[in-house]
């Protein structure tokens, strides 16, 4: 399975300005089988909210949960303690990543994803126990692009 | 049922977790097992119950949430407004720009 990153599902959701708009819906709209963690859904959500208001942002959120073709990770084993909480987080920071970064980096390792999809290569590769690509790369790789 | 009474309970737990809430009542948390499942319960009664949106979550992480195959289905934008506020917000209308900030790469 692979794993979108928040830009690449922006892109499609809200930025449909976007350059990379018509590449990022030939992925999204194929039939692999995507992934976005919650905090990215979380991250989404919040880009629709600064855009186009807190009602929109709630709708966004629920559509992508019903989409069929979505399936939105959530942590399987959220620790109950803070401090357990707070001293995983740090464990992927640690590797040289930001808070979010560190975050969606927890979910893809707890998932085992084969690919992690972004066009932020720079900040994940080397950091990430995933192959990282763009969705141009990932495409070309299966013979679609 | 009236209000205020205690009803006696009898429930079959697996063995880790009744030494978890032994646990909990031997660190002074809670004065006895009864205790401890009766707080479990009113934090779900109140975290969740109260809250739609955490019910949406529970059922679509337990299934219940109807999924649609419409590889279309979004929500619907004003895309010159969006434009305009990321701008007014970030200066850029570039995701991977209003991103790095959002996310501390960038300042």
């Amino acid at each position: 399975m692979i794993a979108l990153d928040t830009d690449v599902a922006a892109i499609y959701f809200i930025f449909t300005w976007d350059k990379r708009y018509n590449i990022v819906c030939k992925l999204i709209e194929s039939n692999i089988e995507k992934a976005l963690t919650i905090y990215n859904v979380l991250e989404l959500t919040g880009l629709m909210a600064l855009a186009q208001g807190g009602v929109k942002a709630t709708e966004l959120f629920k559509i992508i949960h019903r989409r069929g073709d979505f399936k939105i990770l959530y942590w399987k084993k959220y620790p109950q303690l803070q401090s357990v909480f707070v001293s995983r987080i740090l464990d992927y920071i640690e590797r040289g990543l930001s808070l979010g970064d560190a975050i969606t980096v927890w979910f893809i390792e707890e998932y085992n994803i084969d690919t992690f999809i972004t066009y932020n290569k720079k900040h994940f590769m080397n950091r990430v126990l995933a192959n990282v690509m763009t969705p141009e790369e990932y495409l070309k790789s299966m013979g679609i692009a | 049922m009236r209000k205020g009474r205690n009803v006696l309970v009898q429930v079959r737990l697996p063995i880790k977790v009744v030494e978890k809430m032994d646990r909990l009542i031997e660190l002074g948390y809670y004065n006895s097992r009864s205790e401890v499942i009766a707080d479990l319960i009113r934090r779900i009664d109140e975290e969740l119950f109260g809250d739609k949106i955490a019910l949406f979550i529970e059922d679509y992480l337990n299934g219940r949430v109807k999924h649609e195959y419409n590889l279309k289905l979004r929500v619907k934008i004003d895309v010159e407004n969006a434009r305009k506020r990321f701008k007014e917000l970030f200066g850029t209308d570039d995701v991977s720009k209003i991103l790095d900030k959002v996310r501390g790469r960038s300042l």
